[in-house]
């Protein structure tokens, strides 16, 4: 695997303000990347230093081998970009929007009138290839931008908060289409305040904040880095003392750091042992005489993982 | 996207969204119907005005066949003039101001298209409705070869100051255009410099010389008017009819004779030098301000809209470090 996207000492400095510090990323060929900070992070700002829509301030950043500082007609050719915020043409038809940016990629016109039917149709839009692009929907417009930073078949797509606005049915049919687009082999840097979404998309996450990346790689090697041992989650059919005394009980047992009683009833374990300790665990209960309804590894929160590592002394976090 | 000019590749297709789009429906024909009629009233009133006023100056029989073409050829060329000086910046002014103000100008700018490109492409796609207006008219203005005085050099030369007039005001609004966020800001401010060039100019000409009244003829620079396209009309209509013509200090012509036509109007005689002892050609001058102009203004619009590459003397090549791939 080799990195497509790489950033070294990546820097922008706006007046006195340094959205981006020294931002050091690497982006593997076929991954859907995702770049999670709060705002004002310098999650954008990156994203448009790699869309060459803005100059770094210090340092460097490649796509597929170009320099943004050195080669951005070049960068331009093999970047598909999809800014936060965005309009549309309103006096155009659907297929004019994409035949125009075809043009603009000098794509010939034989080709360009397939592509637009090939990419109306990935984009689920294929019915709407007259209609007017005002006339569309919210979803429609995000659906139709991303198509257009298809035109050219870019190696690389940059995609700023692409989710944002857009209603539950809007957001899956979103997160589908970017799986087909992975499928197809694109390399993909998304940004996201929807951290439940970028979980679920995402094969690598770089957690930034103050222009600084805190924690980078995949979701479980994040988590595994930040916390000691799983967390797990259990729930008994019990209440009031017993459920006390079933939270006592876990906390007695060996490799159990912590056991913590949440509001709902559930019995929240810091367990620092192996999966066979895991089990040896659920036996012992289940042998106590304990009605257990579920007992599980709490899955991967990013959000919780975000809200770890942007603490307010993150370094020591992790 | 290679082609003979790379650095134009690209233009294409912002030309024909921006031609696609404001050729779309009857808008722009019903536009040039009304325009066309307009025009061809004006210039008939105007022919039978000046009928009239020879008449009653002692022409009984009506205006002779060379009085009335140039008469009528004087007012088409004012009548375009007017229309340049009117549209060439309203066409332009917003585009690319209204690219930022859709959000649509990132979009545009991540394509391969250089800044040149789509600068140039704004250029011409915002003056193309004004060149058909301009085409459209020529008919009509080619009646005055039907009375005689007005040579096809003659118009050649009223065309040529029309396009490189249309340009230059063109230009003024991709500058500001690019300059400024907001649509209305520039077209604010590029009608304020179309007036400061026109009107301002003319004004502070005569000021000049009423400053140098001490009872000796001082003119203004010529340069002074270079950018004001009724005064290049004027001395095309000038060559013609020996009549309208501008003189200065520097270069006055044997072909004035003093009298004014309607172009410069009346009360603006300070530029007049009597007994001129050769004359040289203002309108070629005034087109190549114009387009010396619209280069220097196209230049700055280039790097206005360029996010990276701008010019600059020194760039910071020493904080970029090699990450040693291609590129």
């Amino acid at each position: 695997m080799s990195a497509v996207v790489r950033t070294v000492g990546l820097a922008k400095r706006y007046g006195q303000t340094l959205a981006v510090a020294g931002l050091d990323l690497e982006v593997e060929q076929g991954e859907i990347f995702g770049l999670v900070g709060p705002n004002g992070a310098g999650k954008t700002t990156t994203l448009r230093i790699l869309a060459t829509l803005l100059e770094p301030s210090a340092g460097d950043a490649e796509v597929a081998g170009a320099s943004v500082r050195r080669n951005p007609q070049e960068v331009r050719r093999v970047i598909g970009f999809m800014p936060d915020v965005f309009g549309v043409y309103d006096d155009m038809k659907v297929w004019e929007y994409l035949d125009f940016f075809g043009r603009c990629y000098g794509i010939p016109a034989d080709r360009r009138r397939r592509m637009i039917g090939d990419l109306l149709d990935l984009v689920d839009l294929g019915d709407r290839r007259d209609t007017y692009v005002q006339s569309l929907s919210r979803g429609m417009q995000q659906r139709l931008c991303l198509a257009h930073t298809l035109v050219h078949d870019p190696q690389v797509l940059l995609l700023d908060e692409p989710a944002s606005g857009l209603d539950p049915r809007a957001r899956f049919e979103l997160r589908e289409l970017l799986r087909e687009l992975r499928a197809l082999g694109k390399t993909i840097l998304i940004s996201s305040h929807i951290l439940p979404e970028l979980e679920e998309l995402c094969t690598s996450v770089a957690i930034v904040d103050r222009g600084q990346v805190l924690a980078q790689g995949r979701v479980s090697e994040i988590e595994r880095r930040l916390r000691q041992g799983a967390v797990l989650r259990v729930r008994v059919l019990l209440e009031g003392e017993d459920l006390d005394t079933a939270r006592a009980y876990f906390e007695a047992q060996p490799d159990v750091a912590t056991a913590v009683l949440l509001p709902d009833g559930t019995i929240e374990i810091g367990f620092r042992g192996d999966d066979t300790g895991t089990a040896r665990l659920l036996a012992g209960a289940v042998g106590a005489g304990m009605p257990i309804v579920s007992f599980a590894r709490a899955a991967s929160d990013l959000e919780e993982l975000f809200l770890q590592v942007t603490a307010p002394d993150p370094v020591a976090a992790a | 996207m290679s082609g003979p000019f790379p650095a134009l590749a690209g233009a294409s297709a912002i030309w024909v969204k921006e031609i696609r789009g404001r050729m779309r429906g009857p808008r722009a024909f019903v536009f040039i119907t009304f325009y066309l009629t307009v025009l061809g009233g004006l210039l008939w009133a105007y022919l039978r005005t000046v009928e009239a006023a020879n008449q009653f100056g002692g022409f009984t029989e009506g205006l002779p066949g060379v009085e009335a073409g140039r008469a009528i050829f004087g007012g088409a060329v004012a009548i375009l003039t007017l229309i340049v000086v009117a549209l060439a910046p309203a066409y332009t002014t917003g585009s690319i101001s209204a690219e930022r103000e859709k959000q649509t100008l990132d979009l545009l700018v991540v394509t391969p298209i250089t800044s040149l490109a789509i600068v140039a492409a704004k250029l011409m796609s915002g003056l193309a409705y004004l060149f058909l207006i301009i085409a459209a008219s020529l008919p009509m203005t080619a009646i005055v070869f039907l009375f005689g005085g007005v040579g096809f050099e003659d118009m050649l030369k009223a065309y040529i100051v029309l396009l490189a007039t249309a340009i230059g005001l063109g230009s003024i609004g991709v500058f500001y255009s690019a300059l400024m966020k907001r649509t209305q800001a520039a077209t604010m401010a590029s009608y304020f410099t179309v007036l400061a060039l026109t009107v301002g100019a003319l004004f502070v000409a005569s000021v000049w010389n009423v400053r140098a009244g001490d009872g000796r003829m001082q003119p203004p620079p010529e340069a002074l008017l270079y950018l004001n396209p009724a005064i290049a009309q004027a001395d095309v209509f000038c060559e013609m009819s020996g009549e309208g013509c501008v003189t200065f200090g520097s270069d006055v012509g044997s072909s004035s004779s003093g009298a004014e036509s309607g172009l410069v109007g009346d009360g603006f005689e300070a530029p007049f030098v009597e007994e001129p002892p050769a004359r040289v050609s203002f309108w070629p001058k005034s087109v190549v301000a114009w387009l010396v102009a619209s280069a220097v203004l196209l230049f700055g619009a280039i790097q206005l809209i360029s996010p990276t590459r701008r010019w600059r003397p020194l760039r910071p090549a020493d904080r970029t470090p090699n990450l040693g791939g291609g590129g």
